[in-house]
């Protein structure tokens, strides 16, 4: 039997081919969410003012970010014949040049700096993109699409290898098997609890209770991680097919997935709006997917603005139209989720990694990264450092060759005092640890955690209390006021850190307050459980800065709840 | 041995415990009496895990869950005690109260303070103990006295929230709040409301009006339940904020409607300072309303009849309990049996019932016992005895939560039973299909699958019309039908004259959407029939044409299923049980049926006629013919229904009236001798709800100055006439007697109520009950199809129908709904040139009110609906009233022709 996602394959390598071995010049601008930041809706008017007024008939496309932020606005140009060649920092005046210079005359700019190159580099003179150094250590599996195809084109995804995954899995595969691969790759969620996905889809996949309902987190509320966001706007497809395999693999046949975004969120929504569009199109999603005789349902569930919307059974509450309030665990969703009916919920990454660990199986997967972390982590570097960006490395990478090696170090010759990683519900690491390798257990028992994997890295000149007491403002004003603990404990740290960076802390309180951050570990939901980590860590690593706040001749008291 | 439910085995604190699969650990705790301290946890609502106060630790579970959402299971070790939940305890606890205002827990005086101490001020102002309407009666206090925290380790921080006191029920005190959640949930899980909600996060969350406006723009029904559930004083009654903490509880039934709710009454120093609800209810389950919960404040009203009371010279004087018996044991020896009246109330309990038509047969030998007014019960109930054998509500009023389709016909249930109405709100929550055939606008029409507005009195014909698409569709239940009932082929006949196009033309229903209603009909079963009683043109018809829509649907006799006529007051029911009738002895025993008449005269002597007597109407207008000279009432506080004016007319015509009651009412006015009444607080007895169900009434408080339950007052009477058989000395002794002389009632007794109600009938003592009626068969045998005919509704010339409802005597609903109210709709006000907010006059021919009028969307075109404030009013016109506009004020709702003017 034909099958018909042959003749969508067909399709998309001649779109493909069009583009790598193109007649026209091929202009590809950063559109990422970054590149916007740096100016790219500019570069990208420029450009096509440019080339109109040099009579050129050249294809314009955007792409998602490449992870090299610092070098947005990025845009690369394929003239036919000749490598794809990425240029960095591009503004609208020297978008015109390259138009005028490069895509007219072939001649590149001298001021304009190249990236590196893509395609066959015999003699052009362009290096190889991927042998600059941000990318010695980083192993791109979910980014590999990013910053390179186009994300509101679903011909570029399928040209790439998408939607193989699924077509393998519905033809080649039954449900159970493709749990076992999942099983097999020991992936475990990104979203930082670090549970094993294959065991969440295995409790799913058992439940008889139809329909079934898969929940793609992209909440990200975490201040430095922008990954979800990065992926769903960059390759949105990925993200989708993730969740069909999702579906397929779980035997949700007639359930649905829900993808479910901050609202205000503009672009990731409209990409995966676009996506999901594509997809019905083309016959991946609804109805009898392929022909065969599975259907699977996507849509975009938007939320307020609410940080523990991202908390798994929270936001089942936020899509169910309530207000975004844990619920109490046991049952676990898998048994009584999203309406009351089995549910999964991942986040946007560990999706996105399904598609790679069926296509590719899932041994070849446990080969990458530690012992118990395994495939790579997408880590978003910000803060004090040169190159802030996206990067994809396998776990087991030290945080020296991440932040030095590929992040470029801290910048200015300045000494790098701390990490801030995980989140506001993260932990502070010093110096010290850069020689700690990627890890989700390692880094826990540090006191930090690798959490979503944003990194925040601070130079001598950031005050660790200070930035403290931002993280613990953050948490109580997020802080869903459910539970006791957490409700009145995030509020209370907060106060006192905050009087403590002006000047009117006490020994009393700051007690207090490590006592408080034992008593949020009772709280119902893991934003009250985490809420402690950054005064821990931070007074743990950084003590005499703390102690330092403190009123000269402050009495050393030992007062606490506990007067025993 | 078999068991129906596999019980599990767990050990708490080493002890063996038993629980139910499904249980919470806290629950089966609870059960087994081990305590567990919680704050946010309530037995009757879904767990929530917020206050973190219930943790235990578990054999084989990492950390400390908390023990309200971990379920049970067998062979858990569960610890509630450790060192290390103490210390979570203390913690949680401590820093909650950084939020909440503590001096009552740690001002050094607490323990030194008398009751009436001035405050010496070592705490703040806003952290008094005297400060809090909840002191000593507050659940924070009482764990925090439990987990024993020292010291709260930052200073109190004052929410500075404004109070929200703007409606006359309820307080809110945002400051005390500690956001346990229980209000919200209680309005939302037990109530359906949804008034109150969270509004914003973090520490700054707050228990807030879903509407943002005040509790009423929210659509609060003011039932009271978050009231009942706050642990603290965040959330009070504003009438009895500050009566403290009662030293006692009394579990008794609700004296307003007839759906028997189940409260507890609170009593501090033989006072009754406020009403809770009862979780363990068993026909409300912890539900309440306005009405139980607030409508009490009555009982110590400054017009209460204290004493007994004795015309002289046309004006009352008190006198001494036996000087009035002895009076009207003496007047009314002078007349013949059939020239005195027996008047029966609706709110008395039924051993007074009972013990007033004994008195009325036996002591005085007349059958001359009813209400004053047949349409206290629901008037469309002859339809319904025909078919079923029985008057009575087939079914539970709770089991309509499961109920898949509910046709309300004629009810503005929210208001006039509002538990009730829960129910169906409920169902509808899970999905049932509604259906609400009412010319008026009801709260209960908003939510309606299908709501079908017909023009005043045609619901027979639309029912009729409904009927006929379904048997056009085949959609009946054949087998039901067959198996259990007679004359269908008549039914079916007779439908033919139900033609779908005139009906629709005649009630203004679409054909098509009547059709609708069939499929639903005929798909949705178990579904359930309710209906209400302002039918004054319709006869009985309504009761037919639901009898036949049930039992063509095949909706008797099981569960979730059946037909509700839903009587007015709290022991409509009951009464009519114990013989309140000219034609019936208690049980609904005809009194023409040799055996049950030859029963009653071996107990209870020769004189027990055999002859029906008059019914009210008749035995009204045999007064004004001077025919009838003597009359005895029993009323209580109820305000009395004389639509016709003739109970005026005759009570002025009687030669001697004795009235029984609480309040001044149109019977003090013209009686002889009235006798002071015990109010629902103040005596022993039972009531028996809309759905058959037999309850306690528990006396919470000595009467008022010398008030007497009418049992105690009628057997004076008939000792003092030399009848035997009324050596009553409790209220247990009449039920004991009710019990040998009614079969449905024979299983009842107060030991057994004890330990819960029961539904009649229950034939003996292990008789568990009946909540579904006519299961296996009708109380008559088959049941019987009766003919329709579709009948046009009355010509009404140009004016408008008047929908009448009035507030019960619950201080505050007045307030808040403003009055008289007369809503109309846009059209007809456009035609009367009246304004919305204008003052006009309702003008009916018995009399005229003035009210305020507004235009909206509730009425349909041609009603008025007219809501009028009871009690206070109806005190405040009561000297310069006409009868007439004294008829106005009716409990039930009625119709009347009106014109509508400007003032």
């Amino acid at each position: 039997m034909a099958n018909p996602f042959e003749a969508l394959r067909e399709q998309a390598k001649a779109v493909w081919a069009a583009v790598e071995t193109p007649q026209r010049p091929q202009i590809f601008v950063g559109y990422g969410i970054h590149g916007q930041a740096a100016g790219a809706p500019d570069v990208l008017d420029a450009l096509k003012k440019s080339l109109a007024a040099e009579a050129i008939a050249a294809e314009v496309h955007i792409t998602g970010g490449l992870g090299l932020d610092f070098a947005e606005v990025i845009v690369s140009i394929a003239l036919p014949g000749k490598p794809r060649v990425y240029f960095s920092d591009v503004t609208p005046e020297k978008a015109r040049r390259l138009v005028e210079e490069y895509v007219a005359a072939g001649r590149a700019p001298l001021d304009v700096t190249v990236l590196g190159a893509t395609g066959t580099l015999d003699g052009s003179g362009y290096a190889d993109l991927f042998s600059r150094p941000e990318f010695k250590h980083q192993r791109r599996i979910v980014t590999a699409n990013c910053g390179v195809t186009d994300p509101t084109n679903i011909w570029h995804y399928i040209a790439h290898g998408g939607y193989e995954a699924l077509r393998k899995a519905l033809f080649e595969m039954q449900p159970a098997q493709v749990i076992e691969q999942v099983q097999k790759s020991n992936l475990r969620g990104r979203g930082g609890a670090a549970f094993p996905a294959g065991m969440k889809w295995k409790f799913l996949h058992d439940a008889t209770v139809s329909p079934k309902y898969h929940l793609c987190n992209s909440e990200e509320g975490d201040s430095g991680a922008f990954n979800d966001k990065h992926l769903l706007e960059s390759d949105p497809h990925r993200v989708i097919e993730g969740v069909i395999l999702g579906g397929y693999a779980t035997r949700a046949s007639g359930g649905k997935g829900f993808i479910f975004i901050r609202v205000g969120w503009d672009l990731p929504i409209n990409r995966a709006q676009k996506a999901l569009d594509e997809a019905y199109a083309h016959g991946l999603l609804g109805k009898n997917i392929l022909g065969t005789d599975f259907s699977f349902d996507v849509e975009l569930s938007l939320t307020g603005e609410s940080y523990v919307s991202g908390e798994e059974t929270a936001l089942m509450e936020s899509v169910e139209g309530k207000r975004a309030m844990p619920r109490y665990k046991p049952p676990f969703p898998a048994a009584s989720g999203l309406w009351g009916k089995p549910s999964n919920i991942n986040n946007v990454k560990t999706y996105s990694y399904v598609p790679s660990i069926v296509a590719q199986g899932g041994d070849w997967f446990a080969g990458i990264g530690t012992q118990r972390s395994k495939g790579t982590a997408l880590v978003c570097l910000s803060g004090s450092i040169a190159k802030p960006g996206l990067y994809e490395v396998p776990f087991g990478v030290t945080l020296r060759q991440v932040i030095e090696e590929t992040g470029g170090g801290v910048p200015n010759g300045r000494p790098l005092k701390f990490l801030q990683t995980g989140g506001p519900l993260g932990g502070f690491l010093p110096a010290s640890s850069l020689d700690m390798p990627l890890d989700f257990d390692g880094m826990v028992a540090a006191g930090a955690m690798f959490g979503s994997g944003g990194i925040i890295v601070g130079d001598d000149a950031v005050s660790v209390p200070k930035i403290t007491a931002i993280l613990a403002e953050f948490n109580a004003e997020e802080s869903c006021g459910k539970c006791f603990p957490c409700r009145v404990g995030t509020r209370q740290v907060a106060d006192v850190l905050e009087r403590m960076t002006h000047g009117h802390g006490s020994r009393a309180e700051l007690d207090a307050v490590m006592v408080i951050g034992d008593t949020m570990k009772s709280s119902l939901c893991a934003h009250g459980h985490l809420a402690d980590n950054p005064i821990k860590s931070g007074y743990r690593y950084f003590k005499s800065e703390f102690d330092a706040l403190l009123p000269s001749g402050a009495p050393a008291s030992a007062a606490s709840m506990r007067p025993r | 041995m078999t068991t129906t439910s596999k019980k599990i085995r767990l050990k708490i604190d080493g002890v063996e415990v038993e629980a139910k699969p499904g249980q919470m650990v806290i629950e089966a705790a609870r059960d087994a009496g081990i305590y567990i301290p919680y704050l946010c946890w309530h037995p009757i609502m879904k767990p929530y895990g917020a206050c973190r106060m219930c943790v235990v630790e578990v054999s084989n579970v990492r950390g400390q869950p908390a023990s309200c959402h971990t379920p049970v299971a067998d062979g858990m070790e569960i610890k509630t005690n450790t060192p290390v939940l103490e210390d979570i305890r203390r913690d949680v606890l401590a820093l909650t109260l950084v939020n909440h205002p503590h001096g009552c827990l740690t001002c050094w005086r607490t323990e030194h303070c008398g009751p009436k101490d001035v405050c010496l001020r070592n705490v703040s102002v806003t952290d008094r103990c005297v400060v809090c309407p909840q002191n000593e009666r507050c659940e924070l206090q009482d764990v925090t006295y439990y987990t024993k925290v020292a010291e709260v380790p930052l200073p109190y921080q004052y929410r500075n929230l404004p109070l929200d006191t703007r409606n006359p029920f309820i307080d809110h005190d945002m400051n005390l709040c500690i956001v346990c959640g229980k209000c919200v949930r209680a309005c939302n899980e037990i109530e359906g409301v949804d008034a109150i909600i969270f509004e914003q996060r973090g520490n700054r969350t707050v228990v807030a009006t879903s509407q943002g406006g005040t509790l009423a723009d929210s659509g609060c029904t003011f039932c009271g339940v978050c009231v009942d559930v706050c642990p603290v004083g965040a959330i009070t009654e504003k009438d009895s904020k500050w009566a403290g903490r009662a030293d006692d509880l009394v579990t008794s039934v609700c004296s307003h409607c007839s759906v028997g709710c189940s409260l507890n009454l609170n009593v501090k120093k033989d006072k009754l300072i406020r009403v809770t609800h009862d979780i363990e209810g068993e026909g409300n389950h912890g539900q309440e309303c306005v009405q139980g919960k607030f409508g009490y404040k009555w009982v110590y009203s400054k017009d209460r009849v204290l004493t007994p009371q004795v015309r002289r010279d046309g004006t009352l004087a008190e006198t001494t309990w036996p000087e009035a018996i002895a009076l009207i044991a003496q007047r009314l020896a002078q007349y013949r049996p059939d020239e005195i009246a027996i008047f029966g109330s609706p709110k008395a309990t039924n051993e007074d019932s009972f013990v007033l038509q004994k008195f009325a047969r036996a002591a005085l030998g007349t059958s001359n016992v009813d209400f004053i007014d047949p349409l206290m019960r629901v008037p469309a109930l002859a339809g319904l005895e025909r078919a079923f054998g029985s008057t009575a509500a087939t079914g539970t009023l709770a089991d309509m939560r499961a109920s898949r389709l509910i046709l309300v016909v004629d009810a503005d249930l929210t208001f006039e039973h509002p538990v009730a109405a829960l129910q169906i709100k409920e169902a509808v929550r899970r999905g049932a299909k509604l259906v609400v055939l009412d010319p008026r606008d009801t709260e209960l029409g908003m939510q309606a699958t299908e709501k079908l507005a017909c023009v005043p009195d045609t619901e027979v014909a639309v029912l009729g019309g409904i009927m006929r698409a379904l048997l056009d569709a085949g959609g009946e239940d054949t087998a039901f039908i067959r198996d259990r009932c007679d004359a269908p082929d008549e039914l079916a006949a007779s439908l033919k004259a139900f033609d779908l196009t005139a009906v629709a033309k005649m009630s203004g229903i679409p054909a098509e959407r009547m059709v609708q209603v069939a499929r639903l009909l005929a798909t949705h079963k178990p579904a359930a029939f309710v209906f209400g009683g302002s039918l004054a043109g319709v006869d009985d018809a309504l009761g037919t044409a639901i009898a036949n829509m049930a039992m063509l649907t095949g909706n008797v006799g099981k569960a979730s299923a059946g037909v509700f006529p839903m009587r007015g007051e709290n022991n409509s029911q009951g009464a009519e049980d114990m013989g309140v009738s000219p034609d019936r002895l208690s049980g609904g025993q005809p009194i023409g049926s040799a055996g049950a008449w030859l029963r009653h005269r071996e107990m209870w002597g020769s004189k027990v006629p055999e002859a029906a007597g008059l019914n009210g109407p008749a035995m009204l207008e045999a007064m004004r013919q001077r025919k009838i000279k003597a009359a005895i009432f029993l009323s209580e506080n109820q305000v009395v229904p004389d639509a016709s004016g003739k109970l005026a007319l005759a009570l002025q015509a009687a030669e001697f009236v004795v009235s029984h009651q609480a309040l001044p009412s149109v019977y003090s006015r013209h009686a002889h001798v009235v006798l002071p009444a015990a109010s629902f607080a103040e005596r022993d007895g039972t009531t028996t709800s809309v759905e058959r169900r037999v309850q306690r009434v528990r006396q919470a408080v000595k009467p008022q100055g010398q008030a007497r339950s009418a049992w105690q007052a009628i057997a004076a009477i008939a000792r003092e006439m030399g009848a035997t058989g009324f050596d009553y000395t409790s209220a247990s002794q009449i039920m004991d007697e009710i019990a040998r002389v009614t079969p449905s009632y024979a299983g009842v007794s107060y030991e057994r109520l004890e330990a819960g109600s029961v539904q009649w009938p229950c034939p003996d003592a292990a008789h568990p009950g009946t909540p579904d009626l006519h299961a296996s068969q009708f109380l008559r045998g088959r049941g019987l199809f009766q003919n329709m005919a579709p009948s046009a509704p009355a010509a009404r010339g140009d004016g408008l129908t008047a929908f009448v409802a009035v507030a019960r005597e619950v201080k505050g609903v007045l307030e808040l709904n403003g009055s008289p109210l007369a809503e109309i709709a846009s059209g007809d006000a456009v035609k009367l040139g009246i304004r919305d907010g204008e003052s006009i006059r309702v003008v009916a021919p018995m009399g005229e009110i003035a009210a305020k009028a507004r235009v909206n969307g509730r009425a349909t075109p041609g009603s008025v609906l007219l809501t009028l404030p009871h009690y206070a009013v109806v005190m405040d016109v009561f000297n310069k009233a006409t009868p007439g506009q004294l008829a106005l004020f009716t409990r039930a709702n009625k119709r009347y022709p009106v014109q509508l003017r400007k003032a």
